[in-house]
């Protein structure tokens, strides 16, 4: 599509609007890519998007007009005897960059997309779930194993311990061995113990929340950034 | 950018970037200028000029410019007004924020 093509769809698009308000948007677009020269049409096209989405916003922008007119007493706090308005920040403008885009035509497209790719797409997310699931199952009776180990080898490392002590006059060389192996046992369990108490103490909830951030960061910014 | 800008932000910034140009500046100009400081859409702010211009807070005119008619903005009495207003409120929002990032709760 070239800048001929764009601007005779958008004053189609425009076609009903009242006869003013479709003129000045029609000079200012044109005026735009004039304004930005020939070597740049393309960058102008593609930054402005679709002329369905430059018409899209050209008719949020009257109706909210008419909108305002209707609530102004609400919101709006006077000054040098005018009515002026302070909005809440963000909402209009938030709601400017989520709607582009969402003309009817586009939500048909995406509905129609998402049927066809659905034989591919639900198992495909199924076996992520799965995975992850299995992954986590995984990860979670390891890290019960290895505490487990530890705490059953402070156990028997205090067992063998004693039970050593008892030889130490029938068998002192094997005895003493024995007091140094289980003291070994007790000390390896306990670093193991601590080990995994703060693994599941520091880095569960850790990753956790990191994860949780990660994944409503992923949907923000598809609001934030395109707007 | 992870901050959203709200519409009065907007207008205030647009009346900033008009109100440099004592003469009066156009569409092409302005977003450009816009585009520096806040990451929007190209067709963003014709919405925005067209308000501010049935608000009474900005007057257009067509000038000739290389053999054909360009539409200019320029800032009215209105505006001005209405640009002071942002800027004060703008001060003391963007003071008390900052205080609250640096600890202390200055207001």
């Amino acid at each position: 599509m070239n800048r001929i093509d764009f601007m005779r769809r958008l004053e189609l698009l425009l076609s009903d609007l009242p006869e003013n308000e479709r003129r000045e948007a029609v000079q200012y677009y044109n005026d735009y890519f004039n304004d930005a020269g020939v070597e740049n049409e393309e960058e102008v096209l593609e930054s402005l998007g679709t002329p369905e989405e430059v018409a899209g916003s050209i008719r949020e922008g009257l109706r909210e007009e008419a909108r305002e007119k209707g609530e102004f007493s609400e919101k709006g706090f006077k000054q040098d005897g005018q009515k002026q308005e302070k909005k809440d920040a963000g909402d209009r403008y938030r709601a400017e960059g989520r709607k582009k885009g969402m003309s009817a035509s586009a939500v048909a497209l995406i509905v129609i997309c998402c049927l066809v790719a659905s034989p591919v797409l639900i198992p495909l997310a199924i076996t992520l779930i799965v995975v992850l699931a299995v992954l986590g199952a995984v990860f979670i009776s390891l890290v019960l194993v290895f505490l487990l180990v530890g705490v059953v080898c402070i156990v028997s490392g205090v067992i063998a311990f004693f039970g050593s002590l008892t030889e130490l006059f029938l068998a002192p060389a094997s005895a003493v061995m024995g007091i140094g192996m289980s003291l070994i046992a007790v000390g390896a369990g306990i670093l193991l113990t601590m080990l995994l108490v703060f693994v599941i103490s520091k880095i569960f909830p850790a990753a956790f929340c990191k994860t949780a951030d990660w994944v409503s960061g992923l949907f923000h910014k598809k609001g934030g950034k395109k707007g | 950018m992870v901050f959203n800008t709200g519409s009065a932000l907007l207008d205030a910034i647009v009346l900033a970037v008009v109100s440099r140009e004592p003469e009066g500046t156009y569409g092409y100009k302005i977003t450009q200028e816009v585009r520096q400081a806040i990451d929007l859409s190209e067709s963003t702010l014709y919405p925005v000029l067209r308000r501010l211009q049935k608000d009474d807070c900005l007057e257009v005119y067509d000038m000739e410019c290389g053999g054909r008619n360009r539409r200019y903005y320029k800032i009215t009495a209105r505006g001005s007004a209405q640009l002071r207003m942002y800027r004060a409120e703008w001060e003391s929002y963007s003071e008390k924020i900052t205080a609250m990032f640096e600890g202390g709760y200055g207001i």
